[in-house]
């Protein structure tokens, strides 16, 4: 479970202090699959980078499990991160010099046999067991994000944050690849915050949360189109 | 997945780059190699030039003239001394074997060299001829191992020689550069010695008389002043070493030097230029830690992203200074292999040719106790020069990742 108190950032422009993110509360429940969206500069991605442990806030509590994440150090949240939390980008970010399969060993905490069956066994489910050792530009741009989707989730994260995955493809990948995502969040009971602008991928999604620039959340719940 | 494996991805990744900078490290290595050759064919070659003769008399000039002449066999002899000069040494008790020398004429850059056989017996008593017997009769002659290999020639082979101690050197008497009635037919054929003998030509002391026997001049008695070129003496002691130079520096027109002190002449011009080569050497190899530095700094720029990527999934900050460094002393480690080996192969290449042109027997495949030394200094310079670009990608924040 997330649960957000009293949480404040903003950025200074010309020396002035620009508010991006007021939230006075919220709670993310375990298992939930939530579509974020908002204009640009409505502080979608700031929440993500806060919960994820990238950004500190200026104000306010992000609890995590009962772990209360804004109060760790760097050191500390960097390696809660590494155990509990997943990312997803829009520009996939894979590293070019290491093929599909090392973009994931890169993040294996275990190794052994098990492990590699798991591996094996993800390769098999997003369908790129044959293109596995493949630098990344051998991949198309679905294929591309269907490996960063591996990284994200083999480690079983009890979050997984996506930060418009499907902003650089086309409507048809974008769709394969956002239902499996959902497919892979549900199947591994994970808490799935996705930004998205695309308002017939939001339906998808069983919880939607808009948020409105230079305030906070202002709606939750489903979203109609 | 380790740091030695990422970083060897990431070399690989950017093939041209880090082949220019592995190129760059191998060329310094490789100079330094070969100056570290050159030197130690130098001072061996030092060492080994004069062998037992202490001492060597000559016509009177340049001290370090007469020995590089009489004994690396470059450039001319100071002038000419009476044979006589010889004779008289010979009654000293002072001396335990000496020799006279007699040069003028080359075979093709090859000088020819006239002296007793013995010269050859006391100077290399352990020496086995590769081919062939010692000169005996005039016309014949022994080469040096490299003279047979360069001029392709063989037991029983003729040939005729130019005058003058350098191929092509003219002489003002008009008379045909070759003499072609006088005929050199090879006997013998020297080991290799590994000293500047290697690349002479022995024959008997009266060939440059019988040579030149119409340029002889007479004295008013009638009779030939027979001249040599230089006498090498190995002394009974020292205590002799010194009397004989004493007795023959006061000869009119003659003077004794003692090989030793020749010999340190000529390295300390050589260690000026070995100075200057050194600080060629020094100024390559900052050149090579400069394009590791520019290497590495252009790889932590382009690869700022890859970096917020491994900070995002939890790599720490010193994994990421690590891989840096990592990758700059891999860089710098294959640089180095590459740049020993060609050091090497190329000494191996060049050994002959510079032989010939500067007389230095370079030992390609003699292992330097200072590779030792290259390796450790290449290795700190590698890891120093990657630190500054390591600490740059040490900086990269996560959120680098989501900057546009």
């Amino acid at each position: 479970m997330i649960s957000i108190k009293n949480l404040k950032k903003s950025y200074k422009v010309n020396q002035e202090a620009l508010p991006i993110v007021d939230i006075p509360q919220l709670t993310i429940n375990k298992g939930d699959r939530i579509a974020l969206s908002g204009r640009s500069g409505s502080g979608k991605s700031t929440l993500l980078h806060i919960i994820g442990g990238i950004l500190s806030p200026d104000e306010g509590t992000v609890m995590i499990n009962d772990v209360e994440l804004t109060a760790k150090k760097e050191k500390e949240r960097d390696l809660y991160r590494a155990n509990h939390i997943g990312y997803i980008f829009q520009d996939f970010h894979l590293i070019p010099s290491l093929s599909a399969e090392e973009n994931i060993r890169i993040v294996l905490r275990k190794k052994g046999k098990e492990t590699e069956e798991r591996l094996k066994s993800w390769f098999n489910k997003v369908g790129l067991y044959d293109r596995r050792k493949h630098l990344p530009n051998e991949l198309s741009r679905g294929q591309q994000q269907r490996v960063a989707i591996i990284r994200a989730l083999i480690n079983n994260p009890s979050i997984v944050l996506a930060d418009e995955p499907t902003g650089s493809l086309d409507f048809e990948t974008a769709e394969q690849i956002m239902e499996l995502l959902l497919e892979l969040s549900v199947e591994n009971n994970q808490t799935l915050l996705c930004v998205t602008h695309d308002r017939h991928l939001m339906q998808r999604f069983p919880q939607s949360m808009e948020m409105e620039q230079w305030n906070n959340v202002i709606s939750q719940g489903k979203v109609s189109v | 997945m380790n740091l030695f494996q990422l970083a060897s991805k990431n070399i690989f990744h950017k093939k041209i780059l880090s082949l220019l900078t592995i190129l760059s490290v191998a060329i310094g290595t490789a100079l330094i190699v070969f100056i570290l050759l050159a030197e130690d064919g130098i001072e061996s070659g030092a060492a080994k030039g004069y062998g037992p003769y202490e001492l060597v008399i000559g016509a009177e000039g340049s001290g370090t003239q007469l020995a590089l002449n009489t004994f690396y066999h470059i450039g001319a002899p100071t002038g000419n001394i009476l044979h006589e000069a010889y004779e008289e040494l010979l009654e000293s008790d002072s001396v335990e074997e000496a020799y006279p020398i007699t040069k003028g004429d080359n075979y093709n850059g090859f000088q020819i060299v006239g002296t007793p056989s013995g010269y050859l017996s006391t100077r290399y008593p352990d020496a086995v001829l590769q081919e062939g017997a010692l000169y005996q009769d005039s016309g014949e002659v022994v080469l040096g191992a490299n003279v047979a290999k360069e001029q392709g020639l063989n037991i029983g082979d003729e040939f005729v020689g130019s005058h003058g101690v350098v191929a092509g050197a003219h002489h003002d008497d008009h008379h045909d550069d070759h003499h072609q009635e006088f005929i050199y037919e090879v006997v013998g054929i020297l080991p290799q010695l590994h000293t500047p003998d290697d690349k002479a030509i022995f024959t008997t002391l009266d060939y440059a008389w019988l040579v030149h026997q119409d340029e002889g001049h007479e004295d008013e008695g009638g009779h030939d002043d027979k001249e040599i070129t230089a006498i090498v003496v190995k002394p009974k002691g020292l205590i002799e070493l010194q009397s004989l130079k004493q007795q023959f520096d006061e000869m009119t027109g003659a003077q004794a030097v003692y090989s030793s002190k020749a010999i340190a002449d000529v390295l300390n011009i050589v260690d000026v230029g070995a100075k200057v080569i050194k600080f060629i050497t020094v100024a390559s190899i900052l050149i090579s830690a400069i394009s590791i530095m520019l290497s590495l700094s252009a790889s932590a720029a382009e690869r700022k992203k890859d970096i917020g990527l491994l900070r995002l999934i939890g790599k720490s900050r010193f994994y990421v200074l690590g891989e840096m460094i990592v990758e700059g002393q891999l860089l710098t480690i294959i640089g180095v292999v590459f740049g020993l080996l060609l050091g090497h192969v190329g000494s191996y290449i060049l050994s002959d040719f510079i032989f010939a042109y500067a007389g230095i027997q370079i030992s390609p495949w003699t292992p330097i106790f200072s590779e030792i030394y290259i390796i450790i200094g290449a290795f700190l310079i590698g890891t120093l020069s990657s630190i500054l670009p390591a600490l740059r990608s040490y900086k990269v924040q996560p959120l680098e990742l989501f900057k546009s």
